[in-house]
């Protein structure tokens, strides 16, 4: 798993999910290298961002 | 599961022809606006067939098959922006007087179209590109009290190049969500 910064919005048709430019979300390595630098360039690669706990508490689960 | 039903014109623009596709990137769009109601009109013309039929049978033993014409693409337009107008015709034009002199010597426009459809079904539209389109320019409808003068673009569908395979290619269609994200629609 990687987490990863959306540079465009991007709607993703497996989750329906609507990915809005800024975006900071954890997606599968498939994932990551598909829209990456090599691929269609539309996320690039970030490092988790600081979560507070009491989100941090409920388990938050990947997106993608 | 969504459906991918193409129809309508949200927006015609046009640049400067290329013919490869990493140069589509590069194109400058100018938006042909206020089309021509019903005059967009893309036709995938097919390939002729021949059949070779034996004298003594009653039957094709071979069908050869001809390339057929290029495709076209016709679009109307109603409005006659001078910018559009010297893409289109051999124009001599003077913005400072708002000047045109249509030169004898005929124009055909190297011309890249890209077509954006209305949203029909499920929020998503397709978006068309023909970075390669020899265009040539008539006009329709006679000056009178109810009707205009429309332009007609009439443009046969040339290649370009594929990045990664250097194919011959003739169109890209993207499909998109309303307000213009690309789609993953990979399978998980």
């Amino acid at each position: 798993m990687k987490w990863v910064k959306f540079n465009y919005d991007l709607f993703v048709e497996a989750t329906g999910k609507l990915h809005k430019v800024g975006e900071v979300a954890e997606v599968s390595n498939e994932f990551a290298q598909r829209h990456g630098k090599e691929g269609t360039g539309i996320v690039r690669e970030t490092s988790k961002p600081k979560i507070d706990l009491e989100k941090d508490a409920e388990g938050e689960k990947p997106v993608v | 599961m969504a459906t991918n039903i193409v129809g309508g014109v949200e927006k015609i623009e046009i640049g400067v022809a290329v013919t490869t596709e990493a140069a589509v990137t590069s194109i400058t769009w100018t938006a042909l606006e206020n089309i021509a109601p019903d005059t967009v009109l893309y036709t995938r013309n097919s390939d002729t067939e021949t059949d070779l039929i034996p004298e003594d049978k009653d039957v094709a033993i071979l069908t050869f098959y001809q390339t057929g014409e290029a495709d076209q693409i016709t679009i109307g337009v109603i409005e006659q922006k001078p910018e559009i107008m010297n893409m289109l015709e051999d124009n001599e034009y003077t913005a400072a007087t708002s000047r045109t002199v249509t030169l004898a010597k005929r124009k055909v426009a190297n011309l890249a179209i890209r077509l954006t459809t209305r949203s029909m079904k499920d929020a998503r539209k397709q978006i068309v590109i023909l970075p390669n389109v020899r265009v040539v320019t008539t006009y329709a409808n006679n000056y009178n009290k109810t009707s205009v003068q429309q332009l007609l673009l009439t443009g046969k569908v040339g290649s370009f190049k594929t990045t990664t395979s250097a194919k011959d290619a003739i169109s890209i269609k993207t499909w998109v969500t309303e307000a213009g994200a690309p789609i993953d629609s990979s399978t998980p």
